[in-house]
Protein backbone atom coordinates (compact mmCIF):
# COMPACT_ATOMS: atom_id res chain seq x y z
CA UNK A 1 0.00 0.00 0.00
CA UNK A 2 1.42 3.36 -1.02
CA UNK A 3 2.12 5.94 1.64
CA UNK A 4 0.59 9.37 1.37
CA UNK A 5 4.01 10.80 0.39
CA UNK A 6 4.36 8.28 -2.45
CA UNK A 7 0.85 9.01 -3.68
CA UNK A 8 1.62 12.72 -3.69
CA UNK A 9 4.76 12.11 -5.76
CA UNK A 10 2.91 9.88 -8.23
CA UNK A 11 0.07 12.31 -8.70
CA UNK A 12 2.22 15.40 -8.83
CA UNK A 13 2.72 16.95 -12.26
CA UNK A 14 6.43 17.64 -12.32
CA UNK A 15 7.74 20.73 -14.10
CA UNK A 16 9.45 19.82 -17.39
CA UNK A 17 13.21 20.47 -17.48
CA UNK A 18 13.73 23.87 -19.07
CA UNK A 19 17.11 25.58 -19.15
CA UNK A 20 15.61 28.89 -20.30
CA UNK A 21 14.72 29.98 -16.73
CA UNK A 22 14.55 33.70 -17.48
CA UNK A 23 12.45 33.21 -20.60
CA UNK A 24 14.85 34.65 -23.18
CA UNK A 25 13.13 32.81 -26.01
CA UNK A 26 9.86 34.44 -24.94
CA UNK A 27 11.27 37.84 -25.88
CA UNK A 28 11.62 36.82 -29.53
CA UNK A 29 9.18 37.54 -32.32
CA UNK A 30 6.71 34.85 -33.29
CA UNK A 31 8.71 34.23 -36.48
CA UNK A 32 11.97 33.70 -34.59
CA UNK A 33 10.30 31.47 -32.01
CA UNK A 34 8.89 29.39 -34.82
CA UNK A 35 12.35 28.97 -36.36
CA UNK A 36 13.79 27.97 -33.02
CA UNK A 37 10.99 25.42 -32.54
CA UNK A 38 11.84 23.85 -35.89
CA UNK A 39 15.50 23.59 -34.89
CA UNK A 40 14.54 22.03 -31.56
CA UNK A 41 12.18 19.57 -33.23
CA UNK A 42 14.85 18.51 -35.72
CA UNK A 43 17.46 18.01 -33.02
CA UNK A 44 15.13 16.10 -30.70
CA UNK A 45 13.52 13.95 -33.37
CA UNK A 46 16.46 13.27 -35.71
CA UNK A 47 19.64 13.69 -33.67
CA UNK A 48 18.86 12.87 -30.04
CA UNK A 49 17.68 9.27 -30.68
CA UNK A 50 20.95 8.28 -32.36
CA UNK A 51 23.57 10.58 -30.90
CA UNK A 52 24.68 8.25 -28.12
CA UNK A 53 25.16 5.48 -30.69
CA UNK A 54 27.12 7.39 -33.31
CA UNK A 55 28.79 9.78 -30.90
CA UNK B 1 19.07 34.78 -33.51
CA UNK B 2 22.09 32.90 -34.86
CA UNK B 3 23.28 32.48 -31.29
CA UNK B 4 20.04 30.99 -30.07
CA UNK B 5 20.00 28.55 -33.00
CA UNK B 6 23.54 27.55 -32.10
CA UNK B 7 22.46 27.09 -28.48
CA UNK B 8 19.60 24.84 -29.57
CA UNK B 9 21.92 22.67 -31.67
CA UNK B 10 24.38 22.37 -28.82
CA UNK B 11 21.65 21.68 -26.25
CA UNK B 12 21.20 18.29 -27.91
CA UNK B 13 24.71 17.79 -29.25
CA UNK B 14 27.73 20.12 -29.18
CA UNK B 15 29.28 18.18 -32.08
CA UNK B 16 26.47 19.21 -34.42
CA UNK B 17 26.81 22.80 -33.21
CA UNK B 18 30.55 22.65 -33.79
CA UNK B 19 30.15 21.26 -37.31
CA UNK B 20 27.73 24.10 -38.00
CA UNK B 21 30.10 26.66 -36.44
CA UNK B 22 33.04 25.54 -38.54
CA UNK B 23 30.99 25.61 -41.72
CA UNK B 24 28.86 28.72 -41.29
CA UNK B 25 31.12 30.68 -38.95
CA UNK B 26 34.77 29.98 -39.66
CA UNK B 27 34.60 28.97 -43.33
CA UNK B 28 31.72 31.13 -44.57
CA UNK B 29 32.82 33.91 -42.22
CA UNK B 30 36.30 33.95 -43.76
CA UNK B 31 34.83 34.30 -47.22
CA UNK B 32 32.26 36.84 -46.05
CA UNK B 33 34.79 39.05 -44.23
CA UNK B 34 37.89 38.52 -46.39
CA UNK B 35 36.69 37.39 -49.80
CA UNK B 36 36.16 39.36 -53.00
CA UNK B 37 32.66 39.82 -54.41
CA UNK B 38 33.40 37.08 -56.94
CA UNK B 39 34.48 34.68 -54.20
CA UNK B 40 31.39 35.49 -52.16
CA UNK B 41 29.12 34.88 -55.15
CA UNK B 42 30.90 31.66 -56.03
CA UNK B 43 30.78 30.07 -52.57
CA UNK B 44 28.39 31.65 -50.10
CA UNK B 45 24.98 30.90 -51.71
CA UNK B 46 25.83 27.22 -52.13
CA UNK B 47 27.31 27.04 -48.66
CA UNK B 48 24.27 28.72 -47.13
CA UNK B 49 22.16 25.96 -48.68
CA UNK B 50 24.74 23.41 -47.44
CA UNK B 51 25.25 22.14 -50.95
CA UNK B 52 28.92 22.88 -50.35
CA UNK B 53 30.58 22.37 -46.96
CA UNK B 54 33.49 24.41 -45.64
CA UNK B 55 36.43 23.93 -43.30
CA UNK B 56 38.96 26.32 -41.77
CA UNK B 57 42.67 25.48 -41.50
CA UNK B 58 44.59 27.65 -39.05
CA UNK B 59 45.95 25.52 -36.19
CA UNK B 60 49.10 23.49 -36.86
CA UNK B 61 50.62 20.42 -35.21
CA UNK B 62 53.19 22.53 -33.36
CA UNK B 63 51.36 25.88 -33.30
CA UNK B 64 48.15 26.37 -31.34
CA UNK B 65 47.91 29.48 -29.18
CA UNK B 66 50.89 30.98 -30.99
CA UNK B 67 49.35 31.17 -34.48
CA UNK B 68 49.36 34.97 -34.58
CA UNK B 69 53.13 35.13 -34.86
CA UNK B 70 54.23 31.55 -35.37
CA UNK B 71 52.41 30.17 -38.40
CA UNK B 72 54.77 27.80 -40.21
CA UNK B 73 52.65 26.89 -43.25
CA UNK B 74 54.06 28.85 -46.17
CA UNK B 75 52.74 30.35 -49.39
CA UNK B 76 55.09 31.00 -52.32
CA UNK B 77 53.97 33.04 -55.31
CA UNK B 78 54.80 31.55 -58.72
CA UNK B 79 53.27 33.51 -61.56
CA UNK B 80 49.50 33.31 -61.32
CA UNK B 81 49.64 30.62 -58.66
CA UNK B 82 50.51 30.17 -55.00
CA UNK B 83 52.32 27.09 -53.73
CA UNK B 84 51.33 26.00 -50.22
CA UNK B 85 53.49 23.83 -47.97
CA UNK B 86 53.02 22.75 -44.36
CA UNK B 87 50.62 20.98 -42.02
CA UNK B 88 47.39 21.82 -40.22
CA UNK B 89 45.86 19.94 -37.29
CA UNK B 90 42.43 19.72 -35.63
CA UNK B 91 40.70 20.95 -38.78
CA UNK B 92 36.99 20.19 -38.39
CA UNK B 93 35.06 19.02 -41.48
CA UNK B 94 38.25 18.90 -43.57
CA UNK B 95 37.97 15.21 -44.45
CA UNK B 96 34.85 15.86 -46.52
CA UNK B 97 34.72 19.64 -47.03
CA UNK B 98 34.28 21.01 -50.54
CA UNK B 99 36.46 23.99 -49.68
CA UNK B 100 39.00 24.53 -46.92
CA UNK B 101 40.29 27.97 -45.97
CA UNK B 102 44.03 27.62 -45.47
CA UNK B 103 45.96 30.31 -43.63
CA UNK B 104 49.64 30.53 -44.58
CA UNK B 105 52.56 32.89 -44.24
CA UNK B 106 53.73 34.56 -47.45
CA UNK B 107 57.40 33.68 -47.91
CA UNK B 108 58.07 37.03 -49.53
CA UNK B 109 56.55 39.59 -47.16
CA UNK B 110 55.96 37.37 -44.08
CA UNK B 111 52.27 38.34 -43.81
CA UNK B 112 49.46 35.86 -43.22
CA UNK B 113 47.20 35.24 -46.20
CA UNK B 114 44.14 33.06 -46.72
CA UNK B 115 43.52 30.61 -49.56
CA UNK B 116 40.44 28.73 -50.72
CA UNK B 117 41.54 25.17 -51.42
CA UNK B 118 38.92 23.07 -53.19
CA UNK B 119 38.44 19.37 -52.50
CA UNK B 120 40.63 17.23 -54.70
CA UNK B 121 43.34 19.82 -55.24
CA UNK B 122 46.64 17.96 -55.85
CA UNK B 123 48.99 18.27 -52.90
CA UNK B 124 46.14 18.60 -50.37
CA UNK B 125 45.74 15.56 -48.09
CA UNK B 126 43.28 15.49 -45.15
CA UNK B 127 43.57 12.52 -42.80
CA UNK B 128 40.95 11.86 -40.13
CA UNK B 129 42.15 12.04 -36.53
CA UNK B 130 41.13 9.01 -34.48
CA UNK B 131 40.47 8.27 -30.80
CA UNK B 132 39.09 11.62 -29.70
CA UNK B 133 37.27 11.55 -26.36
CA UNK B 134 35.18 14.66 -27.15
CA UNK B 135 33.05 16.02 -30.00
CA UNK B 136 33.10 12.54 -31.42
CA UNK B 137 30.79 13.28 -34.33
CA UNK B 138 33.05 16.05 -35.60
CA UNK B 139 35.66 14.77 -38.02
CA UNK B 140 38.93 16.56 -37.35
CA UNK B 141 41.81 16.18 -39.74
CA UNK B 142 45.52 16.56 -40.06
CA UNK B 143 46.07 18.32 -43.38
CA UNK B 144 49.30 17.98 -45.26
CA UNK B 145 50.04 20.54 -47.95
CA UNK B 146 52.78 19.35 -50.26
CA UNK B 147 53.46 21.77 -53.11
CA UNK B 148 49.71 22.40 -53.20
CA UNK B 149 48.98 24.87 -56.01
CA UNK B 150 46.19 27.43 -55.70
CA UNK B 151 45.35 30.12 -58.22
CA UNK B 152 45.68 33.78 -57.30
CA UNK B 153 41.93 34.14 -57.83
CA UNK B 154 41.45 31.68 -54.95
CA UNK B 155 43.47 33.77 -52.51
CA UNK B 156 41.14 35.62 -50.15
CA UNK B 157 41.50 39.04 -51.68
CA UNK B 158 40.88 41.02 -48.49
CA UNK B 159 42.99 38.95 -46.09
CA UNK B 160 46.20 40.91 -45.77
CA UNK B 161 47.49 40.03 -42.31
CA UNK B 162 46.64 38.02 -39.22
CA UNK B 163 44.45 40.94 -38.13
CA UNK B 164 42.01 39.81 -40.81
CA UNK B 165 42.13 36.24 -39.52
CA UNK B 166 41.44 37.65 -36.07
CA UNK B 167 38.34 39.44 -37.40
CA UNK B 168 36.94 36.03 -38.31
CA UNK B 169 37.82 34.59 -34.91
CA UNK B 170 36.27 37.52 -33.09
CA UNK B 171 32.98 36.77 -34.83
CA UNK B 172 33.07 33.03 -34.28
CA UNK B 173 34.04 33.27 -30.60
CA UNK B 174 30.55 34.60 -29.99
CA UNK B 175 29.18 31.39 -31.46
CA UNK B 176 31.50 29.30 -29.31
CA UNK B 177 30.17 31.05 -26.22
CA UNK B 178 26.65 30.13 -27.37
CA UNK B 179 27.79 26.53 -27.94
CA UNK B 180 29.01 26.47 -24.35
CA UNK B 181 25.65 27.76 -23.15
CA UNK B 182 23.82 25.03 -25.06
CA UNK B 183 26.18 22.39 -23.71
CA UNK B 184 25.53 23.46 -20.12
CA UNK B 185 21.81 23.74 -20.79
CA UNK B 186 21.64 20.22 -22.19
CA UNK B 187 23.56 18.77 -19.26
CA UNK B 188 21.35 20.64 -16.79
CA UNK B 189 18.12 19.46 -18.40
CA UNK B 190 19.28 15.84 -18.54
CA UNK B 191 20.38 16.04 -14.89
CA UNK B 192 17.06 17.52 -13.82
CA UNK B 193 15.06 14.90 -15.70
CA UNK B 194 17.20 12.22 -14.08
CA UNK B 195 16.66 13.74 -10.62
CA UNK B 196 12.91 13.68 -11.13
CA UNK B 197 12.91 9.98 -12.02
CA UNK B 198 15.79 8.42 -10.14
CA UNK B 199 14.79 7.12 -6.73
CA UNK B 200 16.94 6.43 -3.69
CA UNK B 201 15.70 5.71 -0.18
CA UNK B 202 12.20 5.35 -1.65
CA UNK B 203 11.99 8.88 -3.07
CA UNK B 204 13.02 10.73 -6.23
CA UNK B 205 16.46 12.20 -5.60
CA UNK B 206 15.16 15.56 -6.88
CA UNK B 207 13.45 15.89 -3.53
CA UNK B 208 16.73 15.88 -1.62
CA UNK B 209 18.27 19.16 -0.47
CA UNK B 210 21.78 18.42 -1.71
CA UNK B 211 20.51 17.47 -5.16
CA UNK B 212 18.45 20.65 -5.39
CA UNK B 213 21.56 22.62 -4.48
CA UNK B 214 23.47 21.01 -7.38
CA UNK B 215 20.63 21.80 -9.78
CA UNK B 216 20.41 25.40 -8.59
CA UNK B 217 24.14 25.91 -9.09
CA UNK B 218 23.85 24.52 -12.61
CA UNK B 219 20.85 26.66 -13.47
CA UNK B 220 22.58 29.76 -12.12
CA UNK B 221 25.57 29.13 -14.36
CA UNK B 222 23.42 28.46 -17.42
CA UNK B 223 21.24 31.50 -16.85
CA UNK B 224 24.18 33.83 -16.20
CA UNK B 225 25.86 32.65 -19.39
CA UNK B 226 22.66 33.01 -21.42
CA UNK B 227 22.20 36.60 -20.29
CA UNK B 228 25.84 37.39 -21.01
CA UNK B 229 25.83 36.06 -24.56
CA UNK B 230 22.40 37.52 -25.24
CA UNK B 231 23.81 40.97 -24.49
CA UNK B 232 26.98 40.17 -26.44
CA UNK B 233 24.93 39.31 -29.51
CA UNK B 234 23.02 42.58 -29.16
CA UNK B 235 26.36 44.40 -29.17
CA UNK B 236 27.49 42.41 -32.21
CA UNK B 237 24.29 43.24 -34.10
CA UNK B 238 24.75 46.92 -33.24
CA UNK B 239 28.36 46.89 -34.42
CA UNK B 240 29.60 47.67 -30.89
CA UNK B 241 31.32 44.38 -30.09
CA UNK B 242 35.11 44.40 -29.76
CA UNK B 243 37.48 41.45 -29.56
CA UNK B 244 37.69 41.71 -25.77
CA UNK B 245 33.91 41.48 -25.43
CA UNK B 246 33.81 38.23 -27.39
CA UNK B 247 36.85 36.88 -25.57
CA UNK B 248 35.37 37.53 -22.13
CA UNK B 249 32.22 35.63 -23.05
CA UNK B 250 34.14 32.75 -24.61
CA UNK B 251 36.43 32.41 -21.59
CA UNK B 252 33.68 32.84 -18.98
CA UNK B 253 30.98 30.69 -20.56
CA UNK B 254 33.25 27.79 -21.41
CA UNK B 255 34.67 27.82 -17.89
CA UNK B 256 31.24 27.95 -16.27
CA UNK B 257 30.04 25.20 -18.59
CA UNK B 258 32.84 22.96 -17.45
CA UNK B 259 31.65 23.54 -13.89
CA UNK B 260 28.02 22.94 -14.87
CA UNK B 261 28.61 19.64 -16.64
CA UNK B 262 30.80 18.55 -13.73
CA UNK B 263 27.93 19.17 -11.32
CA UNK B 264 25.57 17.28 -13.63
CA UNK B 265 27.98 14.36 -13.70
CA UNK B 266 28.14 14.46 -9.91
CA UNK B 267 24.35 14.34 -9.69
CA UNK B 268 24.19 11.24 -11.86
CA UNK B 269 26.97 9.62 -9.83
CA UNK B 270 28.16 6.46 -11.61
CA UNK B 271 25.65 6.84 -14.41
CA UNK B 272 27.25 10.18 -15.21
CA UNK B 273 30.19 8.49 -16.88
CA UNK B 274 28.00 6.39 -19.17
CA UNK B 275 27.41 7.82 -22.64
CA UNK B 276 23.90 6.33 -22.50
CA UNK B 277 22.84 8.98 -20.00
CA UNK B 278 24.11 11.85 -22.20
CA UNK B 279 25.70 13.87 -19.40
CA UNK B 280 29.02 12.08 -19.90
CA UNK B 281 28.99 13.20 -23.54
CA UNK B 282 28.41 16.81 -22.53
CA UNK B 283 31.17 16.47 -19.94
CA UNK B 284 33.70 15.42 -22.57
CA UNK B 285 32.50 17.97 -25.12
CA UNK B 286 32.83 20.82 -22.61
CA UNK B 287 36.55 20.06 -22.40
CA UNK B 288 36.97 20.54 -26.15
CA UNK B 289 34.85 23.69 -26.25
CA UNK B 290 36.93 25.14 -23.44
CA UNK B 291 40.08 24.80 -25.56
CA UNK B 292 39.15 25.42 -29.17
CA UNK B 293 39.06 28.83 -30.87
CA UNK B 294 41.28 30.32 -28.22
CA UNK B 295 42.03 28.81 -24.84
CA UNK B 296 40.78 30.55 -21.73
CA UNK B 297 44.29 31.85 -21.17
CA UNK B 298 44.61 33.41 -24.63
CA UNK B 299 41.17 35.00 -24.32
CA UNK B 300 42.13 36.29 -20.87
CA UNK B 301 45.13 38.04 -22.42
CA UNK B 302 42.89 39.70 -25.00
CA UNK B 303 40.64 40.97 -22.20
CA UNK B 304 43.61 41.82 -20.02
CA UNK B 305 45.19 43.97 -22.72
CA UNK B 306 41.95 45.90 -23.15
CA UNK B 307 41.29 46.59 -19.48
CA UNK B 308 44.84 47.33 -18.31
CA UNK B 309 46.29 48.94 -21.40
CA UNK B 310 49.24 46.54 -21.25
CA UNK B 311 49.75 43.75 -23.75
CA UNK B 312 50.98 40.58 -22.04
CA UNK B 313 51.37 38.42 -25.15
CA UNK B 314 54.82 36.94 -25.65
Amino acid sequence: MATSREQTTQEQQLPPPDGDFYGIVGTLSQEDRSLLSRVRAFMEEKVAPIITIIG
Amino acid sequence: MDGLVTMELSRVDPSIATFHGVHSGLAMGSIYLCGSEEQKQKWLPQMARMEKIGAFGLTEPEIGSGVASGLTTTARREGDEWVLNGQKKWIGNATFADVTVIWARDEEDDTVKGFLVAKGTPGFLAEKMENKMALRVVQNAVITLDECRVKEEDRLQNANSFKDTARVLRMTRVAVAWIAVGCGMGAYEHALAYAQQREQFGRPIGGFQLIQDLLTQMLGNVTACQCMVWRLSQMQDAGEMKAEHASLAKAFCTTKTRETVGLARELLAGNGVLIDYNVGRFLADAEAIHSYEGTRQINSLIVGRAITGFGAFL
